[in-house]
């Protein structure tokens, strides 16, 4: 009735605060408000950016929208937050969003200080430079002296300093707030090399005049093991993200793919049945229906899928997958899941 | 009757209402409510915070000042002045450089501000339409477009133009290089007896200022002027520099080198290309010279040129404000022009202009906190970015970035009432 | 007298009978030649001795040289923003169209203009945001009537308005037909898409298929044309500061279907900061409890337009089954159209009633009441149809709503017309305070029906069935709690549609480009000048807890940079909150913004205080007035008055600092421009300097307008006080 929302506003304004607490059952949240709240960045091509219709693509989004998908399933139920990194662990923790899947990197200080969790790792990343080929540098060891952009807000400046001190290297830092400042400086000329997470090498150099002209260097300084984030102590929670993302893993390992899903339901193979929820109560354990990983595969695609149609090699970013820590562990890789079993 | 009854009878009734109707037992009530509201309102704030941090774990306090810092920064005053090395600079340390960069480009801004703005405001007036007419375009269009915009503007123009950092560009003789990385000055050197030379330049001032109140003095006696400014500045000049040559010159400019990408180093290797270019004088690397980053001279020059579009209009209406009966009345003496400007007219139109300029030195030093967007490594940028990344502690943080802010605030503020009181006194 | 003079200039032949002709000025000091020679030559020409020679010497060179720096850099602009600009991209080329031969284009290596095509593809972005396409015609609804109310309050006051009206019309037709313009690759019109009645909103066909820039430009100049005299400007004012925001806001939002806490308060912040304005403009016209009072009114009408949409369809049915009121089957679900109507009616009968009621003093009481009871009876209207809609008990409803308005209605007309002679002889008999009493009485009981309305609806519907210990059950109480959900309270809820309010929430980080900017700096400015009023009295207070609380404030927040708020805003915020507290963002950057100026404001506002001469408030106070009265009617609006320039100026700052927000990743206009730098299709050198001209040009076409209009009218009020 038309009361109900008068007495809800004014005992609303009481209560002066637009709040709505995140409780300790996330899951029991998410099925009220009917979507999942997911942190994604403000736009990292190939991660998490959005077209110019509002749509939103990228590795990281996919994974939301699978979690989507196994707790509803629909992979649609899910809304995006932009987050600056800066942000993104106080939206988490305050109950903004319920996952963070946005390109963070899992370190013990954010693992046992922040009060997060990381469910896993979905994409290996690690730090790289980027300098123009003009100047006929093939290694990171010929860059004494140089000139470097990045941009602040993570850990890039750290480790960028700690390579150079290693190697007794002079440079100069020149720190920009936003990416994309970074791009144009990069790009006028202001410096000579460009360092950020190669993953985002590869997307912020389409932004440059003349992205053939410009060389990714073969050191990798950092370990960056990117992946979805959750808030500390809520197991239930916690164990469907890690799980849906083990999920979509297991399946590419076993050849599931969004196209053969529903066929594999009745193959043979005892491991695909358990996966697809033919066989066992594997959902149910987790508070999920059992063709949860059906759902998440069938909408979503598995590991493999997401990350071709992402940041794989027919995708503007080209970062080839065969041969690099991406790729399955059967293909001698670092992409591995626990068995569903 | 009756009434003086009522109204005995209400006081009779008790203080209670009469407290009621008293306008200071009200103003004080209404102030310990508000008072209670507002400590209220903090304490809550203060739980919740506590709160949330304990639920974060995250740690508190001003411990990590201490703690050395890991990242580079680039090379500015701040860096030249505190120790920037990474791995040896304290988070203090950072804190510090953050605040110098913050008051160099300032006060820098300020000065150049207020000359350009004096100049287009004094434009702003001229008979000449030409000079009109552009004073006029600059102000409207300067004060109109978002200074951010013309931040970004300014720096990416700069690094877009300049020259490339392997190109040789010098300006003056060879005294001074610019390209994309700088502009690379000369650094001076000093040498055993150059201490006298400021202790002579330190006597000089102090022999010229006790002239002038000597010759003030005489002015007001006899009337009888005396050219206080260019003795004055004949003095400052030629005393330093007399002892300067007499101390057998103990100072040397020093140059900035230019390498090559093919000339060899002491160490027999090729610079190569990456430090082809004027070597550039750090916190780690002991060059010659002096250098000014581009990311200083786009913030400097964005501030300056849009702070003085709102002078120049304080000007402009700091003129107009004095009356036109007193040029006429100065006129009349057989005043000058110019002296009829100095001595009438500047003295009476600062009294307008002094309390808004204050305003506009405030908000130059506060828009400087805009260098965030071009890597100019002010406290925002450096302390509030960087070093806020890395140990993650907003409040305190945060807390100390407005302090340095509020202290800078109160500061200029306390110095242009002070002044802004002595100009009163002259004017009367 | 004349006539002796005439005599004695004939008796003395050397006395002129006839005034000498006037001779036209020399041409050196009249016409182009003197304008020439006093604005320019003189300056450069004097030679006459040592020192002028040598400032004439200099003011040449000065001004050759900032002739030849001003001609450069005005035309490069133009050559780069107009001729060697790119207009069209016929063949949807994107970046080849205005790329250089190098990087795969027609143009020459050394070619340096804009790229028109590339706004042209990003205009919706820079203008919207991500808003989803299908709802665009909200944002253009309210730009569109955002735009007609200012202008409708500036016409009478625009300096050649004429011109200007001529000039807006024209640009919007030439916009019009522009946008029509089919380009011949695949008939898509500039500044659009095709039009797809599939994805379209009922209106969209007006707006989505032509630029809603066309529409505004039109309708002000039409307006500018119009409006030779302020007509119901009152009545404009009243409603742009109280119903606009909340339109606003409703539509924005979109509203919440769910009727969610942070909804309602929401709207309630908005509507009452409305009122604080309102309540401004009174002071600075009208009375302001009346004042008061009609927003009251407009808000209740205006909420009671959003209630009727989004309340369900159905009731409850308690667990025995004693009420059930849809068990009857008789939800009777009224076709859209026939619903919008009512409430159609509804809005125009507040409308009149509220002009009837602002109108001058030339409407008499019985004209008033005259046209206001076929008002009343469309508000009541209106609440039948709402009623029918829910079907519950139609009589009931249609009863409560009658008597509700009447109350209303009355009370209005009552307090209006109080300080009127009409009033004094209607009430005649009567003791001011008593006829005072019984409008304030009738208006509480008219606010708690409308509030209690459900419960009085259920109050006569059970005891007419005789279960009055029903009514008073918890249960029951508590089944019209929004909190207590129906099943806890032991009733059953139903299934309960609510498909009636027609408009998809829009979530606000889907907002960005021009939007945003606005939407930021007009509530910076609709927050800061109640706040700012506030803090300003506060300083001046004699008590001194008030002062120096109001001090610290307003200076600490003229202390620090914005961008160092903004930072706090969104990082530190969330800390200051009990945990779990979602915050949106751009509400976080509003609380900001909106403190930062309301200390800025509260300068200005005490600057306008200062002015005030001491006598004025002597003289308030030798008259009795109480400290609120003596503000309110004697220094604000003298006060208020004289610091309009000011406030425009911090206003036109407000507008400027919103680019800031960016750097907390809010997407402004700067912002989407920015962001629209990262698309590879139209990545090439030019477009960077294209979108940061356009967003340059777009900032100063608001400043600069807004700066020129308060110019003006600082010079209409100092002519003012010449006289």
């Amino acid at each position: 009735m038309k009361l109900r929302y008068a007495l809800g506003a004014l005992t609303a304004i009481g209560m002066a605060a637009g709040a709505s607490a995140a409780s300790a059952d996330t899951l029991e949240d998410i099925k009220a408000k009917g979507s999942i709240q997911c942190g994604v960045s403000q736009g990292l091509p190939g991660f998490s950016s959005q077209d110019d219709a509002g749509n939103w693509t990228g590795i990281d989004v996919d994974f939301c929208r699978g979690v989507a998908a196994a707790v509803f399933g629909d992979a649609d139920a899910v809304k995006f937050t932009p987050l600056s990194a800066k942000e993104r662990f106080t939206a988490l923790s305050s109950g903004e969003v319920d996952i963070l899947s946005r390109n963070t990197t899992w370190t013990m200080t954010r693992d046992t200080q922040l009060g997060l969790n990381f469910a896993g790792v979905n994409y290996y990343d690690g730090q790289g430079m980027m300098v123009p080929s003009e100047l006929g540098v093939t290694s990171a060891t010929e860059l004494d002296g140089a000139s470097i952009c990045t941009n602040t807000g993570t850990t890039t400046e750290l480790n960028i300093t700690d390579y150079f001190r290693a190697n007794n290297m002079s440079f100069e830092l020149v720190a920009f707030e936003k990416a994309d400042e970074v791009v144009a400086a990069y790009d006028s000329g202001r410096c000579q090399v460009y360092t950020t997470d190669r993953s985002g090498l590869a997307a912020q150099r389409l932004k440059l005049a003349d992205p053939e002209a410009h060389t990714v260097l073969p050191e990798v300084i950092s370990k960056e093991p990117l992946g979805p984030v959750v808030r500390q102590g809520d197991d239930t929670w916690f164990n469907i993200v890690k799980w849906t993302l083990n999920a979509m893993i297991n399946a590419e390992e076993l050849g599931v793919t969004s196209a053969n899903a529903a066929e594999m339901a009745d193959s043979d193979n005892p491991n695909i049945k358990r996966l697809l929820g033919t066989e066992g109560t594997f959902g149910e354990q987790l508070g999920l229906p059992n063709d949860w990983a059906m759902q998440v595969i069938s909408q979503v695609g598995n590991y493999g899928e997401s990350y071709e149609a992402n940041v794989g090699a027919n995708t503007p970013l080209k970062l080839a997958r065969e041969g690099s820590v991406n790729a399955l562990w059967t293909n001698g890789g670092l992409i591995y899941a626990p068995p569903i079993r | 009757m009756t009434s003086t009854t009522a109204s005995e009878q209400s006081e009779d009734s008790g203080g209670l209402t009469s407290l009621l109707y008293d306008p200071k037992a009200r103003g004080l009530v209404f102030q310990v409510l508000l008072l209670a509201a507002v400590v209220a309102f903090f304490a809550w704030i203060l739980d919740n915070t506590i709160t949330n941090l304990a639920d974060a774990e995250k740690r508190s306090g001003f411990g990590f000042l201490g703690e050395t810092s890991g990242f580079r920064m680039l090379t500015t005053l701040g860096t030249f002045m505190v120790e920037s090395r990474a791995g040896v600079a304290t988070y203090l340390d950072v804190f510090w450089i953050g605040v110098i960069n913050t008051l160099a480009v300032s006060v820098i801004g300020i000065i150049a501000a207020t000359l350009l703005g004096f100049i287009i405001g004094i434009f702003r007036l001229s008979t000449n339409v030409v000079l009109r007419g552009f004073a006029t375009a600059y102000v409207e269009l300067l004060r109109n477009i978002p200074l951010l915009l013309q931040i970004f503007f300014w720096y990416f123009l700069l690094i877009e133009l300049l020259p490339g950092k392997r190109e040789r560009v010098q300006l003056a003789g060879d005294v001074f290089g610019i390209n994309k990385f700088g502009l690379f000055g000369p650094y001076p050197q000093f040498f055993e007896g150059f201490g006298t030379v400021v202790w002579a330049f330190i006597g000089t001032a102090l022999l010229v200022w006790a002239l002038s109140w000597a010759m003030k003095k005489r002015q007001e006696a006899t009337g009888r002027p005396f050219p206080m400014f260019w003795v004055g500045l004949a003095l400052l000049v030629a005393i330093p520099l007399a002892t300067f040559y007499a101390m057998g010159a103990p100072m040397e400019w020093e140059f900035a080198n230019f390498r090559a990408a093919d000339d060899l180093m002491p160490d027999g290797r090729k610079v190569g290309p990456i430090r082809a270019g004027f070597e550039t004088p750090s916190a780690g690397n002991p060059a010659p010279g002096i250098v000014i980053k581009p990311e200083f001279i786009a913030l400097w020059l964005a501030l300056s040129l849009y702070t003085a579009s709102f002078i120049a209009e304080i000007v402009r209406a700091g003129i107009l404000a004095v009356p036109g009966g007193q040029t006429e009345a100065a006129k009349a003496l057989g005043i000058s022009p110019t002296v009829t400007l100095r001595k009438v007219i500047i003295p009476q139109a600062m009294r307008v202009i002094i309390p808004p300029l204050t305003s506009q030195f405030l908000n130059l030093t506060k828009n400087s906190s805009l260098a965030v967007a071009i890597a100019y490594p002010d406290i925002v940028s450096v302390f509030a970015g960087t070093a806020l990344n890395q140990v993650g502690q907003e409040i305190e943080m945060i807390f100390m970035m407005m302090m340095v802010y509020l202290l800078i605030s109160l500061g200029t503020a306390a110095f242009m009432n002070w002044f802004n009181d002595r100009m009163m006194l002259v004017e009367r | 007298m004349s006539e002796t003079h005439a005599e004695l200039a004939n008796q003395i032949g050397y006395v002129r009978t006839e005034d000498a002709p006037l001779l036209s000025p020399p041409a050196s000091e009249a016409g182009f030649q003197g304008w020439l020679r006093q604005n320019f030559l003189n300056s450069i020409t004097d030679y006459s001795s040592i020192g002028a020679a040598i400032s004439s010497l200099l003011m040449l060179i000065l001004t050759v040289a900032v002739l030849y720096f001003g001609v450069t850099v005005g035309w490069s602009l133009i050559s780069f923003a107009l001729i060697e600009a790119v207009w069209t991209d016929p063949e949807g080329l994107k970046r080849e169209v205005c790329a250089t031969i190098a990087q795969g284009g027609p143009h020459p290596q050394d070619w340096f203009g804009a790229c028109w095509p590339y706004v042209d593809a990003k205009w919706k972005a820079f203008t919207y945001g991500r808003y989803p396409e299908s709802e665009l015609w909200r944002p253009d609804l309210v730009f569109l009537v955002g735009s007609v109310g200012i202008a409708w309050l500036v016409s009478d006051s625009v300096p050649r308005r004429w011109l200007w009206g001529a000039l807006l019309i024209v640009a919007g037709v030439v916009l019009f037909w522009w946008s029509t313009q089919p380009i011949e690759n695949d008939g898509v019109a500039l500044f659009n898409d095709v039009y797809d009645p599939e994805m379209a909103s009922p209106m969209g066909y007006f707006f989505d298929y032509t630029p809603i820039g066309a529409w505004i430009l039109v309708a002000v100049g039409a307006l500018f044309l119009l409006l030779a005299k302020p007509v119901g400007r009152k009545l404009v004012a009243v409603l742009m500061l109280t119903v606009f925001p909340v339109f606003a806001y409703l539509l924005l939002t979109g509203g919440d279907a769910e009727g969610s806490v942070g909804f309602w308060i929401g709207l309630g912040v908005v509507a009452a900061f409305g009122l604080g304005l309102w309540l401004i403009a009174s002071v600075l016209g009208a009375n302001a409890f009346s004042a008061l009072l009609l927003s009251l009114v407009i808000i209740a009408a205006i909420a009671y337009f959003v209630w009727s949409f989004i309340e369900p369809t159905t009731g409850y049915a308690f667990a025995d089954g004693s009420l059930t009121r849809e068990g009857e089957g008789s939800v009777i679900r009224l076709p859209l159209p026939v619903a919008l109507l009512g409430k159609i009616s509804a809005g125009i009968g507040a409308l009149v009633i509220l002009y009837v009621m602002t109108a001058g003093r030339a409407i008499n009481l019985i004209v008033r009441i005259m046209i206001a009871i076929p008002a009343l009876v469309m508000i009541a209207g209106a609440y039948g149809s709402g009623a029918l809609e829910t079907a519950s008990l139609p009589v009931g409803w249609l009863i409560f709503a009658l008597l509700l308005v009447v109350l209303i209605g009355f009370a209005l007309m009552a307090l209006n017309g109080m300080n009127r002679p009409e009033w004094h002889e209607a009430i005649a008999g009567f003791s001011k305070s008593i006829g005072k009493t019984i409008v304030i009485l009738a208006l509480i009981v008219g606010v708690v029906a409308f509030i209690g309305g459900p419960w009085l609806v259920d109050l006569i519907e059970l005891t007419s069935a005789g279960r009055l210990d029903q009514f008073l059950s918890p249960e029951h109480l508590a089944a019209h709690s929004h909190l207590a959900d129906g099943a806890e309270a032991g009733v059953a809820p139903l299934d309960i549609p609510r498909a009636v309010w027609p408009l998809p929430e829009v979530e606000t980080n889907l907002w960005g480009g021009l939007l945003v900017t606005l939407v930021v700096a007009i509530a910076g400015i609709v927050v800061s000048l109640p706040l700012g009023i506030l803090l300003a009295l506060g300083r001046r207070s004699t008590l001194p807890a008030v002062r120096i609380l109001s001090t610290v404030f307003i200076e600490f927040w003229r202390g620090v940079p914005l961008i160092t708020v903004l930072f706090m805003a969104s990082v530190m915020l969330p800390l200051f909150l009990p945990e779990g507290t979602e915050f949106n963002k751009l509400l976080r950057a509003l609380i900001g913004v909106a403190l930062f100026a309301s200390a800025y404001m509260a300068e200005v506002v005490r600057g306008g205080l200062q002015a005030i001469s001491k006598g004025q408030y002597e003289g308030a106070d030798s008259l009795g007035l109480g400290y609120a009265q003596k503000m309110r009617l004697i220094v604000m609006p003298q006060a208020l008055t004289l610091v309009i320039p000011g406030i425009v100026n911090t206003f036109i700052g407000l507008f400027k600092d919103t680019v800031l927000v960016l750097i907390i990743g809010l997407f402004d206009l700067l912002g989407m421009v920015q962001n629209s730098f990262s698309d590879s299709s139209w990545a090439v050198p030019v477009t960077n300097p294209t979108g940061y001209l356009l967003t340059a040009a777009i900032f100063f076409i608001f400043c600069f307008g807004m700066s020129r209009y308060s110019m003006f009218m600082e010079r209409r009020l100092r002519r003012g006080h010449a006289r």
